[in-house]
């Protein structure tokens, strides 16, 4: 056996697309306990001392202009596992270790490369692509290359004799021992291999456990090591994000066959092939782009994907600048499975909303299917409206920075929250049982944007009578603050209206709604 | 009837219901009183926190105040109660205690029940939420509450007003209640809303775009004006409203709080009763009779306090010293009565007035008809005690802490509007770091550009304008300190009293403010490392010596001590060891008890900012002639030969130099303490300066007099507390002089306190000629001991090691001495943690070797042995490294802090003479001026705000300290060496003025690599 150790001491940072080479500090932190700590920081703040491992507070004392983002653990899961995806293709037996570490027997596999050198640099080129700092080691032992690897040795043992004479000098804490074991150990004066290797086991698992001989006879091939190879993913979804928007599509070609090769690994690990993929490009605040892309014939093979992808984004025009990229299988099949049917047939396990939603969509087209929903918002034009997807109504605009804020992550458990509140404090007994308006006194129809009554048909004051107004003042935060007062406009062809004047510009009326 | 529609308001929440009310009472009284109300009711969410405020702003204003509260009872009934009379306001007080005291700190709980027998002198407007649970709060309300049962009709534009009116009045008609309008007002004015939607936000925890209809849908709840007011409410609504105020006729000046008077005996009246306890007193501190113009004093003093029947206060405070030394308790009163004559008497303060050559100027003036001002500080670690005695003595039903309002500052506003806006959370914290404590707007774009912010950005803007509104905003209750306050009644007739944090704990709804402002009566019992610390270090000479010293009887102006002093050999020492005093030490040179007192005020903003310093000290160096601008304010600073220093000099000076009533100088005093908070000095500047210039004093000194009065701000440093302070300064220096061992063993077993670490500590008396041993398990107790006239570290400067573990140790060898390791681990049952700590620590040596041979040790014997409990099992002998003297080293600071073995300077000297640094004692051999390179630990950074951006760096080596001052510059352009370096070198020039040594640094190197991992540690502040 020969195992190749692929370290990637850096993915927190690596997985954010041009976060290392900007030209701004940038830091990546992640709460442990009360404390914010430095996972990763780019050259630039590198370059002003901050580290991994400092507290939040240290590292913006020696960088005052630091910026931070909070640790997205799933991007670098989603990478990791993307990694191994494509380490299958190398070889059939991965191992993750860690949340960093990939391992990949290639004793087997270099005789299909013809050499091992060879196959080294096929990995090297593309992890070159892949931009990701990455440390490797490789050894007889799998636990020996991850100890090469993280000590940075860069060594090549590939006899279990020579192995122990290449460890001596590496310290402790890079191997795969509890922390307390190594400062235990720091406590007699052990700190690297070779002087652990002097003394008596017997004695050192009396003192330190069972661990410490365990450890070296694994290290040095004396003992198997468990490794749990890769396990396969059921379905493929990933996404890409980047912290400026791209506005070119052809730009957006890299991110793409990223995933493209992601997602071929995929097919080819688990022995299937797709039919229908989709990309949603995701912009500050507009709606996902969806580009539905239905193949010909399935296929799992990763430049067929690429050309059909390269094909499509040739003719893409997008809204506006592109901020992350999701590609997801939608349908795959294994390699000769019959395709399914749009409804469900009676006697068929039944699918669940979402996925009926899903697939109406798909075979209809996005717009054709809405969903209604219902928000807290004094605001009427706010109140109510209908979905595409994921989407709710588009806010109105204001700076990039309330663009963020507004723009609401996909998903689910959104949703609901306008359902039903997120639970107060008990503190939530003072609201104020009048201040929820009563929906009887709203019309049945609203408007989704207020009409000036002059462009309104049949409008007529002639029998207006313009009772108490109800006074509407909300939604200062988002640049569409609302000072309003309401009346209901009886008119002459028998309809009753909803109008406002606005306050800061009472001359100008607007229709809100019409009741039933 | 008149025709003009009169409105009082019944309902208003002022910023005292957190997070719901978004006006200040002031605001809205002003408010109230330009649009014509009749009066206002300040009627918070079941608290009269606010209460004295708004009395204040009632009084300001000229507009009637009506006391009352909101509440929400469990059973869903809202009401307001208003107070008709005392009797009244005693019931409210009540229920709201009742309340709070059933609920967590913070929060209340009331049914219905919990009113039951507290209905008379109160007005009940009930807040009908019209459905089925209206008629039972109605009958409720009436069965408690009689004919003083209203309905409030509150309207606010709502979307079917004309329907809810009608329904409202006819519940109203149908239960025979009158109606009455009310504007369940949260802000003052229409412009609020937006901070009251904020503050909604960040009481329910959500953003204000996702708190939906938990705002209100509109601004109408402020203060709105009569005539819109009357085209909503029929007339009589209105009028009802006027009719309800003109009921309630209470006031807060009606209160009437009594000291508490069990203290006095039965026989006797406070005045005899205090004046037997100060002549008793008087003649234990002069046994040989009491000198002629004491005795004087005492019957001026003593008569003064008759007059203005403070007796009680004064033995108040006399019981609860007297507590505390029956308790062997060290204690020290300080404050602006506490050094008086009868305080010395009563035992309260142990500055001997005889000792001093001037007499303080006291402000315990008829004319300012404040409760007398003594605070006692007691060693930290038993102030407990004395708490507990309080408290079993009076009960806690006449018992509370004052409570302390902790109100929003600019950091914590932008964090939480900055979250309720819905920037991330990232976002708010760069943010808040970028533009934390801002002054002014210009500053403020600016700092926001230079953190890449764009300020005109609308988000900004708003975020900016709301926190500008919020900062000052109360935001909870919290407890004071220690400020107790002590009634002969229930105190929860006089003001509510809830729950602190803390379990057992209560507080009463006020804050000391409002303590002044009622004339209650507050005693503060606060803590104070250093009385531990001399206490200590009293009972360790006691147990050397058999010589029984207290802070009374230490022998006075000792010649040695001063010359020690003199020579800023003060580390360790009270209130004189800090860098700045101590590079002030040699310039003034303290030779007498009243120095020390002027030493300890003036090294502080207030002296500093007004520029007092330098004429001082030349003036005292004889540089420059002794100057009144006037004779007249010759006896007013005579003592500090013609330049203000204390805070009283600067309230006499203006009685004297501008005429100021002795109101008017409490006025300033006052003024002085809030200016900061809340400005407001300009007006007094004008009348101060205009004054003091029409009676002929030059522009200039008007000027520089303001100046230190602004200075002073909430550092105000009266002479009665420096000359408390100066006490306890004195008494520490004493014994650094005389008993240097007891005194370092006493302060490294008081820590944490004062500047200085156990390694600058120990290394300091050993410099002094004590020899110290280290922690070892067969010698060392828990604290620190003598051992002759040796020093021996306790196990307590061991990193990590549990007390108890101490404890065990010392209990197993007095039994019997320890004969190896695994007789220690045994008897004293070690855990493993606590064994592997002794030996990292080094303190197993004596049993068993080297660190690392004792871990091997301890290693073995916590393993599980097979079968045989106590059989030895034969082991291979291993041959362990042993550590180096570098290793050793740094595993004694890692673990200790400090190592006895040698200086990590020292470890590294050869290096950093090829580097060409001095050491500390080579750099006293350089002139004045000469260019050097000194390098050592870095032990303080510390960038003072009154010191225009220089940072101050202590560097230490195995001979001593360097000062560095590094200016801006350098400060800046080298920031990551200068924060990062724990061995820093540097270069620079040598500035010695006045026997004061600096270095100026121009250049910084960072010699870290030389320590390797050799952790130190640096105190910074920033």
């Amino acid at each position: 056996m020969l195992w190749l150790a692929l370290q990637f001491p850096h993915l927190a940072i690596d997985t954010r697309p041009g976060a290392e080479t900007q030209t701004e500090p940038l830091a990546i932190s992640e709460a442990q306990g009360a404390r914010r700590i430095i996972i990763a920081a780019n050259a630039a703040a590198r370059v002003q001392g901050v580290r991994a491992g400092q507290v939040l507070g240290a590292a913006q004392t020696l960088c005052a202009e630091l910026k931070t983002a909070t640790r997205r653990s799933s991007d670098e899961d989603a990478a990791m596992q993307s990694l191994a995806l494509w380490a299958l293709g190398y070889s059939s037996l991965v191992a993750r270790h860690g949340d960093d570490t990939l391992l990949v027997e290639i004793g087997a596999s270099r005789l299909l490369f013809g050499n091992e050198r060879r196959l080294l640099q096929a990995i090297a080129v593309d992890l070159e692509g892949d931009g990701l700092a990455c440390v490797a080691g490789l050894a007889a032992t799998a636990s020996a290359a991850r100890l090469f690897a993280s000590a940075g040795h860069g060594r090549i043992v590939r006899d279990l004799a020579d192995l122990r004479e290449h460890i001596t000098a590496i310290e402790l804490h890079h191997g795969d021992l509890p922390t307390d074991t190594c400062d235990a150990l720091a406590g007699v004066g052990v700190r690297r291999y070779g002087a652990l290797l002097r003394l008596p086991r017997h004695e050192l698992a009396r003192r330190f456990g069972q661990v410490v001989p365990d450890h070296l006879d694994t290290l040095l091939g004396r003992r198997a090591e468990v490794i749990v190879p890769m396990r396969i993913a059921e379905r493929f979804r990933q996404r890409l994000e980047w912290p400026h928007a791209i506005a070119n599509s052809m730009v957006l070609l890299f991110p793409a066959r990223r995933l493209l090769v992601a997602a071929a690994h995929w097919l080819v690990a688990c022995q299937r092939s797709t039919t229908r993929l989709r990309l949603a490009f995701a912009h500050e605040d507009h709606p996902d782009t969806v580009i539905d892309l239905g193949l010909g014939q399935s296929s799992a093979d990763r430049e067929h994907l690429i050309a059909v992808v390269r094909a499509r984004l040739e003719r893409l025009t997008l809204p506006q600048g592109c901020v992350a990229l999701t590609l997801e299988l939608t349908e795959t099949q294994a390699l000769d499975a019959p395709s399914r049917d749009l409804f469900v047939r009676h006697g068929e396990a039944p699918e669940d909303a979402q996925q009926l939603l899903d697939r109406l969509q798909g075979r209809l087209g996005d717009t054709a299917v809405e969903r209604f929903v219902v928000a807290e918002d004094h605001r009427p034009e706010f109140c109510v409206g209908a979905t595409h997807g994921s989407r709710f109504f588009s806010r109105p605009t204001g700076t990039s920075q309330e663009k963020r804020f507004f723009s609401r992550p996909t998903g689910t458990s959104q949703e609901k929250r306008f359902f039903s509140r997120p639970t107060g404090t008990s503190q939530e007994k003072h609201r104020d049982p009048w201040v929820a308006p009563t929906t009887a006194m709203r019309p049945m129809f609203l408007l989704s944007e207020p009409q000036p009554v002059a462009q309104w048909p049949s409008f007529d004051w002639r029998r207006a009578r313009l009772s108490l107004p109800e006074r509407i003042e909300s939604g200062w935060w988002d640049e569409a603050d609302a000072t309003r007062d309401y009346y209901r406009l009886d008119q002459t062809d028998g309809a009753r209206l909803w109008v406002f004047r606005n306050r800061q510009a009472p001359h100008d009326w607007f229709v809100q709604g019409v009741y039933a | 009837m008149s025709d003009v529609p009169v409105y009082a308001e019944l309902h208003c929440l002022s910023n005292f219901s957190f997070l719901r009310g978004a006006s200040s009472a002031i605001e809205l009284f002003q408010r109230a009183q330009q649009l014509g109300y009749d009066a206002l009711a300040i009627t918070d969410d079941c608290s009269l926190a606010g209460i004295v405020r708004a009395h204040e702003a009632a009084e300001k204003t000229g507009l009637r105040l009506i006391v009352g509260a909101e509440f929400t009872l469990i059973e869903g009934t809202r009401l307001v109660l208003l107070v008709i009379d005392h009797g009244g306001y005693t019931n409210l007080c009540r229920i709201i205690t009742q309340g709070r005291r059933a609920a967590p700190k913070g929060r209340y709980r009331l049914s219905r029940n919990d009113f039951s027998g507290h209905g008379d002198g109160l007005i009940a407007l009930l807040l009908p939420v019209l459905s089925g649970t209206d008629a039972p709060s109605i009958e409720w309300a009436k069965a408690l509450f009689g004919n003083h049962v209203y309905l409030a009709i509150e309207l606010h534009r709502g979307a079917n007003d004309d329907e809810r009116l009608a329904a409202l009045l006819a519940l109203a008609e149908s239960h025979g209640l009158t109606p009455v309008a009310c504007g369940d007002v949260h802000m003052h004015v229409r412009a609020r809303r937006a901070l009251q939607d904020t503050v909604t936000a960040i009481r329910l925890n959500t953003t204000v775009a996702e708190a939906g209809f938990a705002l209100h849908p509109n601004g109408e709840r402020h203060l709105r004006r009569i005539d819109d007011l009357a085209t909503i409410y029929p007339r009589a609504l209105l009028d009802a409203s006027q009719r309800i105020a003109e009921q309630c006729c209470f006031s807060l000046k009606d209160l009437n709080y009594q000291y508490p008077r069990e203290l006095v005996p039965a026989a006797s009246t406070p005045t005899q009763y205090l004046r037997s306890l100060t002549e008793h007193g008087a003649h234990e501190r002069w046994p040989e009779g009491i000198p002629g113009h004491v005795r004087s004093l005492i019957e001026k003093e003593l008569a003064l306090i008759a007059e203005l029947k403070f007796e009680a206060f004064f033995l108040t405070v006399e019981d609860i010293v007297r507590y505390a030394r029956s308790r062997d308790i060290l204690c020290q009163g300080r404050g602006s009565s506490a050094n008086s004559v009868v305080c010395f008497c009563l035992g309260i303060t142990a500055v001997d007035p005889a000792r001093m050559n001037v007499l303080f100027e006291r402000f315990l003036s008829s004319a300012r008809g404040q409760p007398p001002d003594i605070d006692v500080d007691f060693e930290h670690e038993r102030r407990e005690e004395v708490i507990q005695y309080i408290y079993a003595k009076y009960g806690r039903e006449r018992t509370a802490l004052a409570a302390t309002v902790i109100r929003y500052r600019t950091r914590s506003a932008i964090r939480d509007v900055g979250r309720v806006l819905g920037l991330p959370l990232d976002s708010v914290e760069s943010f808040t770091r970028a533009i934390g404590g801002w002054d002014s707007h210009r500053v403020l774009e600016t700092r926001l550009r230079e953190h890449g912010y764009d300020p005109d950005a609308p988000i900004l803007r708003k975020l900016i304008r709301l926190v500008r509104q919020l900062r000052g905003f109360p935001r909870h209750l919290s407890q004071h300190v220690g400020g107790f306050v002590i009634s002969e009644h229930s105190l929860a007739s006089l003001v509510p009293v809830e729950n602190a944090a803390m379990p057992d704990r209560t507080i009463i709804q006020w804050d000391k403010d409002d303590l002044e402002t009622m004339k209650l009566l507050k005693v503060d019992v606060l803590a104070l490392g250093m009385l531990s610390c001399l206490r200590r270090c009293f009972d360790l000479v006691h147990a050397q010596r058999a010589q029984r010293w207290t802070l009374a009887t230490l022998p006075a102006e000792d010649p040695k001590t001063y010359a020690m002093i003199q020579r800023a050999d003060t580390l360790g020492v009270f209130q004189i060891e800090s860098r700045a005093q101590m590079s002030m030490l040699p310039r003034l040179k303290p030779a007498c008890f009243y120095d020390l007192v002027i030493q300890v005020a003036i090294v502080r903003p207030g002296p500093i900012q007004g520029g007092m310093v330098h004429p001082y000290l030349r003036r005292r160096n004889g540089e420059e002639a002794i100057s009144y601008e006037l004779d007249e304010l010759k006896p007013v600073l005579e003592r500090t030969l013609g330049v203000p220093l204390f805070q009283e000099q600067v309230m006499h000076l203006s009685m004297v130099a501008a005429q100021f009533t002795a109101t008017e100088a409490d006025e300033l005093r006052r003024s002085m303490a809030a200016w900061k908070r809340h400005g407001g000095l300009e007006h007094l500047r004008d009348k101060l300066v205009g004054r003091m210039q029409a009676r002929g004093y030059s522009e200039d000194f008007c000027s520089r007099i303001f100046e230190q009065i602004k200075g002073f701000g909430e550092y105000g440093f009266p002479e009665s507390h420096a000359a408390s302070f100066a006490i306890l300064a004195y008494a520490s220096s004493w014994l650094k002089c005389h008993e240097p061992a007891a005194f370092a063993c006493a302060l490294l077993n008081s820590l944490p306190m004062g500047f200085y670490a156990p390694a600058q500590i120990v290394q300091d008396v050993v410099q002094h000629g004590v020899s110290v041993r280290p922690a070892d398990v067969r010698h060392s107790d828990w604290d620190c001991t003598l051992e002759g006239e040796a020093l021996r570290l306790g196990l307590r400067q061991i990193d990590g090691l549990p007390q108890t573990c101490g404890e065990r140790i010392m209990a197993a060898r007095r039994a019997q001495p320890f004969t190896d390791v695994r007789d220690l681990v045994e008897r004293a049952a070690l855990n493993r943690f606590e064994q592997a700590r002794l030996a990292d620590a080094d303190a197993l040596r004596s049993l068993s070797g080297d660190r690392h041979r004792a871990r091997w040790d301890v290693e073995a014997l916590s393993a599980p042995t097979p079968v045989f409990g106590q059989a030895r099992i034969a082991e291979e002998s291993v041959t362990l490294t042993q550590p180096s003297l570098f290793e050793d080293v740094a595993a004694d600071y890692a673990r200790i802090g400090l190592s006895l073995k040698a200086h990590p300077v020292s470890l590294v000297r050869k290096q950093l003479r090829t580097r060409r640094a001095l050491s500390a004692s080579e750099l006293g051999q350089r002139p004045h001026d000469a260019r050097v390179r000194v390098a050592g630990l870095v032990t303080v950074r510390q960038r003072p705000g009154t010191a225009s951006g220089v940072t101050f760096v202590t560097l230490e080596d195995e001979t001593g300290i360097v000062n560095l001052v590094i200016w801006l510059r350098v400060a800046e352009a080298q920031r990551r060496i200068l924060l990062e370096s724990r061995l820093l070198g540097v270069d620079g020039h040598v500035q010695r003025v006045d026997g004061v040594q600096h270095v100026i640094a121009e250049r910084l190197h960072n010699y870290n690599a030389l320590l390797g991992e050799l952790t130190t540690h640096s105190r910074d502040f920033h």
